[in-house]
């Protein structure tokens, strides 16, 4: 018998029945266990990070770090950042409110036990781990951007300064960058006039706390001995 | 009489047509190859001008018309014709596709369009965003930009080609103004020449149509175009205001897609084609099916009338931008806040956004667009801002470092758009806001004023 070729094409016989599949069904589904709901997918992450991140720009750094473990409880097992923004911007949160809070971030009454883990930096070794992976985080998220960005490389700067193996390095980069006009945030400029008050320079100490005073919402941040931390 | 806009943004419309269902799509592709095949029986080749003895179309035109009618529809009659097929990517390049559609334009993603966003914003379609409502305020004035339909069929190359190069205010409700593109004059013939694909331009059809028109008598023009309500939507600046447009409220931007797309009718002399004048104001939707024009009756001679009118009607000169002068620094504190609500917010975030908020999208400002390089330039918040820019080599500058002249950078940049619009564009300085009128001299001074204090937050 000759084998006969259907005229037409298989993508089309497809589409034809398939149609008619969904011609014959029952209006009411009830082999799923009733009507059908459309169930759109939200990613709430996008919010609940936005949020974080103005928490963050407004000095609540527990607040800030708290919205970002409640929401993405393994964000600490995430050795580098990753191929999705969103975890990368939560991941930045984390790591600038961390820094900001000297590695002792004061969320004990804003998150379940079970998710401390270091985070309340008890001891010195937490708090170090914690600027650690700051300091990690702050320098995977950098790595993935295309265009430079000054911003980020001042809370880097800022993280960096904060770990005694890598605190030459947070230096020159903040140096760096004030010397560019470049550096971005008064918690940075905070840092910086506290490094060169320690190395001796005490005409950068001033130049760096007065630009610090000028960004700064509140002065109190830039104080003589600023240690470029708040709480 | 107005027409109803389109519901549907036509950059959505194209979207849709994408994801035809495949069947569809056949059957389009064969309807396009019998169309093909019988245009090209019917196709009456033009005549060799060299065989007939006549002058090359451009030579013709300049050489036998020239004392006969005004110079300004020569303009650009000699431009030589570029390469399509150049001028079709660079199209795709210079992302024509952020604000226009049209049949030659490659559908650009939603997101990127700035027109379908801002419609969709303005029918409340980002209404689960509690910041929708501010996003209204700051999108109203960009709703609408013509379509690249048929542009041939109504352009004059020349015209179009000195446009891309100069872009200039043509709609005098329409905010925007096509931006200023770092254009060479070829690329700009490249363009034209893809876009006038449709229809190539035919200088000696159009002079003779200019040269017939030059004999009719216009002088009932005005009051034609008065009758027959040209004014409801149109200016005509250079002579007796036209009767009929109905501003919107002071302080209310213009929301009709009709009045805002309405062109100055000054410069129809500029860049109509002649030859399809007549055409145009017959049958608008004949030459461009999406034309938000509407078709009024007129008899033959009315046309001619009106046509010889906008071609020969004597325009007083409009007079030129003037920059205005600097105003004196404020003494008050001016604090990042109100330099961000009265301008940052309002005027420049449009495209120097922040990529982290839109998959990576900073605007043609920061991630790049328009032909333009990324700059880097984030201006949606205090930190952002203090971020800087990146210079042509990729090394990154503070906006406020001094210039030779001892202004910030940023400040130059806004008195440099006022220099574009006055007609003499500040070397290696693109005027700021790109594409849009320049700040008022108050605006500029809260600006100044912040970044002479110290730029406090």
């Amino acid at each position: 018998m000759k084998n006969r070729k259907s005229s037409l094409p298989r993508p089309f016989i497809a589409a034809l029945a398939l149609a008619a599949a969904v011609g014959v069904a029952p209006k009411q589904a009830e082999a799923c266990g009733g009507g059908w709901y459309e169930a759109p997918m939200i990613d709430y992450r996008i919010q609940g990070v936005a949020r974080a991140e103005k928490r963050l720009e407004e000095g609540q750094y527990a607040q800030a770090a708290s919205a970002v473990i409640r929401m993405i409880p393994h964000i600490a097992g995430y050795k580098k950042a990753t191929r999705d923004p969103i975890i990368n911007r939560a991941l930045r949160v984390l790591a600038v409110a961390t820094t900001r809070s000297e590695g002792s971030l004061d969320i004990g009454k804003l998150i379940s036990k079970d998710q401390h883990s270091t985070w309340l930096g008890d001891t010195a070794e937490d708090r170090q781990a914690n600027l650690r992976f700051s300091v990690a985080a702050l320098r995977g998220v950098k790595k993935l951007k295309v265009l430079s960005d000054p911003t980020l490389e001042s809370e880097l700067g800022e993280a960096l300064a904060l770990v005694p193996a890598f605190s030459v390095e947070g230096r020159e980069l903040l140096h760096t960058l004030a010397e560019k006009d470049l550096l971005t945030t008064p918690e940075a400029y905070a840092i910086l006039a506290k490094l060169r008050g320690e190395a001796g320079d005490a005409d950068g100490r001033t130049a760096a706390l007065q630009r610090c005073r000028a960004m700064a919402k509140d002065a109190k941040l830039c104080s003589a001995n600023a240690s470029g931390t708040h709480s | 009489m107005r027409p109803v806009p389109t519901a549907e943004p036509a950059a959505q419309l194209q979207q849709r047509k994408r994801t035809l269902p495949w069947a569809g799509r056949w059957l389009a592709v064969l309807c396009a190859v019998a169309l093909v095949a019988a245009c090209n029986e019917t196709k009456v080749q033009p005549a060799d001008p060299a065989a007939s003895g006549e002058l090359a179309p451009a030579q013709s035109a300049s050489a036998s018309l020239a004392a006969a009618v005004p110079a300004p529809w020569l303009i650009g009659a000699d431009e030589p014709r570029g390469n399509a097929q150049a001028g079709a990517k660079l199209v795709a390049d210079f992302e024509c596709g952020r604000c226009h559609t049209g049949r030659e334009i490659k559908p650009i993603r939603l997101e990127s369009h700035c027109i379908s966003c801002h419609q969709k914003v303005m029918r409340g379609g980002f209404d689960h965003k509690p910041e929708h409502v501010r996003w209204k305020e700051n999108v109203v004035h960009l709703t609408a930009t013509p379509s690249l339909r048929a542009v041939g069929r109504r352009w004059r190359y020349g015209w179009l080609v000195n446009f891309l190069r100069k872009p200039h205010d043509l709609r005098p409700a329409l905010v925007q103004t096509m931006p200023q593109l770092a254009l060479t004059q070829q690329q700009a013939r490249d363009i034209a020449t893809f876009l006038t694909g449709d229809f190539p331009p035919d200088p000696t059809a159009d002079a003779h149509a200019a040269a017939n028109l030059a004999k009719i008598d216009h002088g009932a023009g005005h009051t034609l175009l008065n009758d027959k309500g040209c004014g409801s939507c149109h200016e005509m600046s250079g002579v007796a205001p036209l009767k009929g447009l109905n501003a919107p409220e002071p302080g209310k931007h213009e929301t009709r897609p009709a009045v805002i797309l309405a062109p100055d009718l000054r410069f129809v002399r500029d860049r109509f084609r002649p030859g399809q004048l007549t055409n145009w104001l017959k049958q608008p939707h004949k030459l461009k099916r999406d034309t938000p024009m509407p078709e009024t009756p007129m008899s033959a001679s009315e046309l001619d009338t009106i046509a010889a009118y906008l071609l020969y009607a004597r325009l007083e000169p409009v007079k030129p931008h003037v920059a205005p002068k600097p105003l004196p620094l404020l003494s008050r504190r001016v604090g990042y806040a109100e330099v961000a609500e009265q301008v940052l917010n309002v005027t420049c975030r449009h495209c120097h956004g922040n990529p982290d908020d839109a998959v990576g999208d900073g605007g043609p400002g920061n991630t790049g667009g328009f032909g333009y390089r990324a700059r880097g330039v984030n201006l949606t918040s205090y930190k952002y801002v203090a971020a800087g820019y990146l210079d042509a080599e990729g090394a990154r500058h503070s906006l406020f470092e001094k210039m030779p002249d001892g202004q910030p950078r940023l400040i130059a940049a806004l008195w440099a758009r006022h220099a574009e619009v006055s007609g003499s564009p500040v070397d290696g300085l693109r005027g700021m806001p790109l594409g849009l009128p320049p700040l008022k001299a108050k605006e500029i001074q809260l600006i100044a004023s912040w970044v002479a204090q110290g730029r406090p937050r």
